[in-house]
C-alpha cells in the first residue's frame, strides 16, 4: 500500500492559458501554480508520488518533490492510504437554489419616489429573492431611504445592500439606525465621499464604506478587478454553467424599466405595468442566465473564470455577445493586468 | 399541511428549507418559541381540547385558525423552544428565588409545548419529541454497541479512586456532557461546553474524594471525525481533518476561523453504513447527525447521535443540499 498526496475536495485546480491556480473554496482563496503542477494534479490524480516521479522518467524529482511539499504545507492536500482513496470522492460541482430570481437591484428614480414599493416586495417574496440592492446616484434624505427599506421589512430578503451618495450633512450617527431599524441590511457604500474607508456601526459585523470613487449612473459598472472575486463554493459551483453577473437576476432601472441589469438597453417592460414574475418566466429574459465564461471568448483561457464576476454590457466588441469584459485589463495569454 | 416548529433567530437552515418547500409547491406554517413566549410580543397562541384546536393569530399571520387533526399532516420538530421569559424574571431579581422560579418557568413552558404537541400525537414527526426525550447519550451508546458498532470506552463517575483508574489503563481521557452542552454569556463573553482532556494534572488538583458525576471516555486516537446526517435510510458523510490544529484536535466545535478545519465529502464503507441505519431504525428516528471518529489504526467509532443537530455544517460544505431533500421528505409525506 502506497500513500497518495490528495487534493482536499474543495481545493479545485483551474487551468489557464500559462499558468493554473487552486482554487480554496473552503478557505475562500486561490494560489497560483504552475501548469505543470496542473497536469501532475489531473492527468496523475490518486498516483504514488513514486509512480509520478517514474512517469517523467525521474528527471525531475526534486521539482515534483517541491510541488508536493508545497501541497501539503498549505493544506491544499493530505497524505491518504491508497486503499481509502474511494473514501474521499470529489465535490459536487451541480448547482441548484430554490429561488426563481436570487439577486435584484433597483435604482431609484431621479426625480420622483413614487415606485410602489411594497408592491415590488411583495412581487420579489414570489420569486424567492434572496438579495437586493438599492442604488442612488443623486443626493437623497436618509428618511426616504429608511421608508423604502421599511416596505421590505417583512420580506423573504436575507440580505440588502444600499448604495447612496455621500453628503456630508450626516454623520455615522445618521447612518446607524438604519442597520438598527433594519436587521437585512449588512452593507452601506457611501460614493462620491471625501476619504476612502470602511468601518462597522458600534458592537456590528455591519458595514459602512466610504468611496472617493464618484458613481453617477448605471454606467460605471462592470469592473472585473481581483478585489471582486469570490473563490467560493457558491460562486464556484454557479459559475460551471452559469452567468456569474446575471443568472437569477432581476433589475429595476432609474426610469422604471424591467432589465437583467440597469446598464442594459433591452428592456422587459415598465414595473408600473409589468410584473417581475411575468418577465422572469419569459424565455428571452433568460437568455444570458447560461452564458458561463467557458463560452466567452479570452476568459475561456483564463484561470480566474470561476471565481470572476462578469460583465455582459460593456463588452470589448459591443456586437459580439461571447467577447470579453470591457472593463478587464487581464490578459491571461501573458498572465499580465494592464493596469 | 406541513407545521415546523422552530425559533426565530439563527435559522438559516429552516429558511432554506422552506424555500424549497415553497419552491416544490409544499403548504408549510412555522411557529416560532420565542415569537409566542414574549411579553409584548403581538402573536397569540391558544391550544384546547374542546374543539381540537390549535390556533396562531397576529400581525401578518393570514390563517387564523387551524383545526389540528385534519390538517397537519407532518411536524417538523426544528429548534423548538419556549423561552423561559427572561422578562418576567427580571421582577423577581437574582439570587435564590429567581432561579427557583426560573426552574419553574422553564417547565411551564415545557408544559405548554406539550400541549401543542397533543393536538398532533396521529401527525408524522420529523422527529417526535416524546422519542427524542427519551434519547440519553448512554444509552444510545449502549444500543450502538449491540449493533456491532465500535463505541470508545466510557466511565460515569462519582470518585477519583474510579477515576484513575480508568486514566490509568486508557492513557488519556476526556470528559464532556452526559447531555447537552449549554452557552452561556458571563459579564458580555460567551462560553460554551466543549470536551476537554483530562489528565493527572486535573485529578491531582481535585481536593474531594468525591465529585459531581461526570462521564468520561478514552481519547480515541483520531485520523479524522465524521458528521453524518441521516435522512430517511440515506447517509450523507463529511470528514473534518481537526488533528492537525492543537485548537481543535479534542473538540472541532473549537472552531478555528482563521484558519478553519478541512470538511469534505466522505464514503462511509456500506458495512457502517448499514449499522448506522439500523441504529437509527432502532432508536425510531428518521433523521439525526451521526458523530463517528475513525482512528488512526482505521477503526471507526460511533460517538453519538443528535436528532437535532445541525446539518447546514454538512450540507454546505459538501454541496449536498440537504435542505431541499429534507423538504422533500416533508412534502412527500404531507399526506
Amino acid at each position: 500500500m502506497e500513500d497518495i498526496v490528495k487534493l482536499f475536495a474543495c481545493c479545485i485546480p483551474v487551468k489557464g492559458h500559462i499558468r493554473s491556480i487552486i482554487c480554496d473554496i473552503q478557505r475562500m482563496k486561490y494560489d497560483f501554480i504552475p501548469n505543470t503542477l496542473y497536469e501532475i494534479l489531473i492527468i496523475h490524480e490518486n498516483k504514488s508520488l513514486a509512480y509520478i516521479k517514474e512517469y517523467y522518467g525521474n528527471e525531475h524529482d526534486e521539482t515534483i518533490e517541491q510541488y508536493f511539499a508545497f501541497l501539503l504545507e498549505s493544506e491544499y492536500a493530505f497524505i491518504c492510504q491508497e486503499k481509502d482513496i474511494t473514501r474521499f470522492p470529489k465535490l459536487d460541482l451541480s448547482w441548484q437554489s430554490p429561488s426563481l430570481i436570487t439577486n435584484s437591484i433597483i435604482d431609484l428614480p431621479e426625480e420622483q419616489l413614487n415606485l410602489d414599493f411594497h408592491g415590488i416586495s411583495k412581487q420579489l417574496d414570489e420569486l424567492g429573492c434572496n438579495a437586493l440592492q438599492i442604488r442612488c446616484y443623486k443626493d437623497i434624505k436618509l428618511e426616504n431611504v429608511a421608508e423604502i427599506l421599511k416596505a421590505f421589512s417583512r420580506s423573504r430578503l436575507r440580505h440588502i445592500d444600499v448604495l447612496l451618495k455621500f453628503n456630508s450633512g450626516y454623520t455615522s450617527d445618521d447612518y446607524e439606525p438604519l442597520f438598527a431599524d433594519n436587521p437585512r441590511l449588512f452593507f452601506l457604500t457611501l460614493h462620491s465621499a471625501n476619504e476612502n474607508t470602511i468601518f462597522s456601526p458600534q458592537g456590528t459585523t455591519l458595514c459602512i464604506h466610504l468611496t472617493t470613487k464618484k458613481i453617477s449612473s448605471a454606467a460605471d459598472c462592470g469592473c472585473i478587478n481581483p478585489s471582486y472575486f469570490s473563490p467560493n463554493i457558491a460562486t464556484f459551483t454557479e459559475a460551471q454553467n452559469h452567468n456569474t453577473c446575471l443568472n437569477r437576476k432581476i433589475s429595476i432601472d432609474s426610469s422604471g424599466n424591467i432589465k437583467n441589469c440597469p446598464s442594459m438597453n433591452e428592456n422587459y417592460g415598465n414595473i408600473r405595468n409589468t410584473t417581475l414574475k411575468s418577465v422572469a418566466e419569459s424565455k428571452k429574459f433568460k437568455e444570458l442566465w447560461n452564458l458561463n465564461k467557458d463560452k466567452v471568448s479570452v476568459c475561456q483561457d483564463c484561470e480566474f473564470r470561476y471565481i470572476c464576476t462578469d460583465c455582459r454590457v460593456f463588452k470589448t466588441d459591443d456586437t459580439d455577445i461571447y467577447s470579453k469584459p470591457a472593463k478587464c485589463s487581464y490578459d491571461p495569454y501573458t498572465a499580465t493586468w494592464a493596469d | 399541511m406541513i407545521l415546523i416548529l422552530s425559533r426565530g433567530k439563527s435559522e438559516t437552515t429552516t429558511e432554506i428549507v422552506i424555500d424549497w418547500i415553497m419552491r416544490l409547491g409544499g403548504n408549510y406554517i412555522r411557529v416560532n418559541g420565542d415569537d409566542i413566549s414574549e411579553k409584548d410580543n403581538p402573536y397569540g397562541i391558544n391550544i384546547s381540547n374542546e374543539f381540537s384546536k390549535f390556533n396562531i393569530s397576529g400581525e401578518g399571520i393570514d390563517y387564523d385558525s387551524l383545526t389540528s387533526d385534519n390538517k397537519i399532516n407532518v411536524v417538523w420538530y426544528r429548534k423548538w423552544i419556549i423561552p423561559y421569559g427572561a422578562e418576567y424574571l427580571k421582577l423577581i431579581g437574582d439570587g435564590d428565588l429567581a432561579a427557583k422560579v426560573q426552574f419553574h418557568l422553564s417547565g411551564e413552558a415545557n408544559g405548554a409545548s406539550y400541549g401543542l404537541y397533543s393536538q398532533f400525537l396521529n401527525a408524522k414527526w420529523l422527529d417526535n419529541p416524546l422519542i427524542i426525550r427519551s434519547l440519553q447519550k448512554p444509552i444510545i451508546l449502549k444500543i450502538a454497541n449491540e449493533l456491532g458498532l465500535n463505541v470508545p470506552a466510557t466511565l460515569i463517575t462519582n470518585n477519583i479512586k474510579e477515576l484513575k483508574g480508568f486514566l490509568k489503563l486508557h492513557s488519556r481521557i476526556v470528559t464532556k456532557c452526559i447531555t447537552d452542552g449549554i452557552f452561556l454569556t458571563v459579564n458580555g463573553i460567551d462560553y460554551g461546553m466543549y470536551t476537554k482532556e483530562i489528565t493527572w494534572l486535573e485529578i491531582g488538583e481535585l481536593k474531594t474524594e468525591y465529585f459531581y458525576p461526570s462521564l468520561f471516555q478514552e481519547l480515541l486516537d483520531k485520523m479524522y471525525e465524521l458528521r453524518i446526517f441521516y435522512l430517511n435510510g440515506k447517509v450523507y458523510s463529511m470528514a473534518i481533518f481537526s488533528q492537525n490544529d492543537p485548537q481543535t484536535a479534542i473538540d472541532f466545535r473549537k472552531y478555528n476561523l482563521r484558519n478553519p478545519n478541512r470538511y469534505v465529502p466522505y464514503k462511509l464503507p456500506e458495512e457502517i453504513e448499514q449499522k448506522l441505519r439500523l441504529l437509527m431504525k432502532k432508536l425510531d428516528l428518521k433523521c439525526g447527525s451521526i458523530d463517528i471518529v475513525r482512528k488512526k489504526d482505521g477503526a471507526y467509532y460511533f460517538l453519538e447521535v443528535n436528532p437535532l443537530g445541525q446539518f447546514g455544517m454538512v450540507s454546505g460544505p459538501c454541496n449536498y443540499y440537504l435542505e431541499k431533500e429534507v423538504a422533500k421528505y416533508l412534502i412527500k409525506n404531507d399526506k
